[in-house]
């Protein structure tokens, strides 16, 4: 064989199976393919450029918008009667979607493994969250993860590796408004380095201090330690090769700087291709063993699709004494007061300041020819305020992710997503928009716009998910395809359920248990 | 040649093309002036364009000498400014901030200097730390510290009475 393990893609999934199989064996000859191409890093030039026109350096490795809105190139598909939007919901090139993610890290909670134990909806994890705390641990260390957990959210067996960082000025109306509604609140753990230096840029940071995985795989590269590893970009994975219904043998990879085709031969496979790849590899894996698609006898890749509703609630105050601004990248403040089992039928809360209000953007008012006598006065006028919260969603086996027409530009094939939200959604969402309601009205101001805003797939799960048994799931609890011994998918996909915070801790605590399990 | 003539060539709206390289001292002067008038219009006196300069030079520098390039766009930008000095004396900044200069597409050499320097020195000057004058204590982009630092690098919270309930 060519290679002992091929990993398919290059996110922070593929990078923590990497660094554990690599650190047992560090001889391990292990090759990870990733579609989208390298883009340079801690770049002086890239930097300045995202500064002063917002245009990032890796825009062109986003999916392009759908159509409608006047726009010219289109792509993907969304059916069903909720909305898809797919536009930089995934990053394509190496170090994946870490590339521009928010660095938010927190931990699952005991309740989130057993949903359909507690509630009767979604489903359980074969594993509970005691499997997975001493990865959970592995994993902030990993990110670098700075913070707190004051009112035991989580039951840990090692603290944050990094102190929180503190509440920002104007986190403060808000924190008053949660102690007189007795609401618990914390900083909010984000992976930044000790080295940040809260420039605020955090989509490209210029000194490399949020965790990117790119980051991570480049220094395993060069290591001189790891002679048998190999990153190759802009290789995709179009599809796999089985010599035995229950073997996969090797990966037919087009390079898409070149337009060859070749195959890769290798002893075991992991799929670690993000939540609407994964789910697609396996679905253009029809062969005379699985005609449906690899693993795809019981019908599953690719249902059951969740991501995160996105509610938010907006408040003005009459003037802003204080000139308060928003004066970091990332929210301070966090509560998961209702991201409890006492939410969990309805589905759960969890609740933040939004990260870019306060703001007035300063240099569009000079550019605008305002004074800085006018530009004060609006400073200390009238100021927009929002809390905003992720609420857990239920899976439907309806809503599924499917091959589209034709490939995009990187190579991948087009996506084509059926969603519709659950039924019932409508009035828990209403429910827990009046308790952020509560909150903006606590701050004493009148509450402004509010609502739900279109279904985003940043946090997209589920498409191939974990189960003991192949009639429930995709994988089973090793992450292991059901019915094929040597493939297995490490991505969000797998998730059972997705519980209300962001889910790239867990995959990267479930990536370093795989990792060690391969190992082993 | 009458008053201001170059600064009326009709140009493309893209960015000048040229090769990358230096500014000579004396073309970096009339920018290092503009750059510290933004300050004088908009800043509140406290801070010393001196402890900008860095920044700024730095900022020149990455623009210049890599792709694409803006020395053709500076060094156009030079011109414009000595024509503006030559027809409105002191007054040039205010028309350049505030006045019809403001306004001027990019479509002229002036347009040129509005769109590709001013705008950008624009925001230059508020991440360097500009921002200050407006009463933050941080701003995005701009480098402001180790939260592990004594001085904190950004505004805090009140103390609150308690993260616990
Ligand atoms: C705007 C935004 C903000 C976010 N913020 C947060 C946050 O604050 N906290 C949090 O927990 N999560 C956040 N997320 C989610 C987070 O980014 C993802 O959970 C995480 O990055 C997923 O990692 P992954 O390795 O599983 O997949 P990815 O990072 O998506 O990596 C998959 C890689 O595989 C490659 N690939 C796909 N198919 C193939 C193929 N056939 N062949 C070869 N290569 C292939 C892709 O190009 C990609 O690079 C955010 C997401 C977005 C979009
Ligand atoms: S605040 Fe963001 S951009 Fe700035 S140093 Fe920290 S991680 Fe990097």
């Amino acid at each position: 064989m060519e290679w002992q393990t091929v990993i398919i893609g290059s996110g922070v999934a593929a990078a923590a199976v990497a660094s554990k199989l690599l650190d047992r064996d560090p001889g391990h000859a292990l090759l990870l393919l990733e579609a989208g191409p390298r883009v340079p890093s801690k770049d002086r030039r890239l930097w300045w450029d995202f500064v002063l026109s917002g245009r990032s350096a890796y825009d062109h490795c986003h999916d392009l918008p759908l159509p409608g809105d006047g726009n010219t190139e289109t792509e993907n598909e969304s059916t069903g009667s909720t909305p898809w939007t797919f536009r930089e919901s995934r990053m394509m090139g190496v170090g994946g979607s870490t590339y521009h993610w928010g660095g938010w890290a927190l931990r699952f909670k005991d309740e989130d493994f057993k949903l359909f134990s507690r509630t009767g909806r979604g489903a359980d994890w074969p594993i509970s969250y005691d499997d997975l705390e001493p990865y959970y641990c592995q994993a902030e260390a990993l990110l670098g993860v700075s913070g707190e957990d004051p009112h035991r959210w989580n039951r840990r067996s090692r603290e944050y590796p990094l102190p929180a960082f503190k509440q920002t000025a104007a986190d403060g109306p808000m924190i008053q408004a949660f102690e007189q509604l007795g609401i618990a609140y914390a900083s909010m753990p984000v992976a930044r380095f000790r080295k940040c230096m809260t420039t605020g840029t955090c989509k490209y940071c210029p000194l490399g201090a949020r965790f990117v995985a790119a980051y991570l795989l480049d220094a395993l590269v060069e290591s001189r330690r790891h002679p048998n590893l190999a990153l190759q970009p802009r290789r995709v994975a179009a599809e796999l090769v089985f010599d035995r219904k229950d073997r996969v043998i090797g990966a037919r990879v087009l390079n898409t700087s070149t337009g060859e085709s070749r195959s890769v031969f290798a002893e075991r496979f992991v799929i670690c291709a993000g939540s609407y790849e994964s789910a697609k590899l396996l679905l253009r894996s029809r062969n005379s063993h699985w005609q449906n698609g690899a693993g795809n006898d019981a019908g599953l890749v690719g249902r059951h699709i969740i991501s995160h509703p996105f509610l938010y609630v907006q408040g003005r105050s009459r003037d802003n004494p204080q000139r308060l601004q928003q004066e970091l990248d990332f929210p301070t403040l966090m509560s998961r007061q209702f991201d409890t089992s006492r939410e969990q039928a309805g589905g759960k809360l969890f609740l933040f300041r939004d990260r870019s209000k306060p703001r007035i953007d300063l240099a569009g008012r000079m550019i605008a020819g305002r004074s800085r006598q006018e530009i004060d006065a609006e400073l200390t006028g009238p100021t927009l305020w929002e809390l905003q919260g992720f609420m857990e969603e239920f899976a439907n086996p309806n809503n599924r992710i499917e091959l589209g027409q034709g490939l995009n530009r990187l190579g991948l094939p087009q996506t084509r997503i059926h969603f519709a939200r659950a039924e019932g959604f409508e009035q828990t969402s209403a429910e827990r928009l009046r308790v952020m309601q509560e909150v903006i009205r606590a701050m004493g101001l009148e509450v402004g716009e509010s609502g739900v805003q279109p279904q985003r797939g940043d946090h997209a799960a589920s498409t191939c998910r974990m189960a003991r048994d192949r009639q429930d799931g995709v994988v089973d609890e090793h992450l292991r395809v059901h019915g094929i011994g040597n493939l297995h998918v490490c991505s969000n996909a797998v998730f059972p359920s997705g519980a209300a915070v962001n889910p790239t801790l867990t995959v990267t605590a479930l990536a370093l248990r795989l990792g060690e399990h391969l190992a082993s | 040649m009458h008053l201001g003539a170059r600064s009326a060539d009709v140009l493309p709206e893209r960015l000048l093309e040229s090769a990358p390289g230096e500014l000579s001292t004396a073309e970096l002067a009339p920018l290092w002036e503009l750059f510290a008038e933004i300050g004088q219009a908009w800043g509140d006196g406290s801070l010393d364009p001196r402890r900008q300069r860095s920044h700024w030079l730095e900022f020149i520098d990455v623009r210049t000498r890599t792709e694409p390039s803006y020395l053709a766009e500076y060094r156009s930008a030079v011109l414009v400014l000595d024509e503006l000095r030559q027809q409105h004396g002191p007054q040039m900044w205010h028309e350049l901030f505030f006045g019809s200069v403001r306004t001027e597409a990019p479509t002229t050499r002036r347009g040129h200097l509005r769109r590709y320097v001013v705008e950008e020195f624009i925001k230059v000057w508020l991440t360097s730390g500009g921002f200050k004058a407006f009463g933050a204590g941080n701003y995005n982009s701009y480098v402001s510290g180790s939260r592990f630092a004594v001085k904190q690098p950004y505004r805090l919270a009140a103390r609150v009475t308690s993260t616990h309930q």
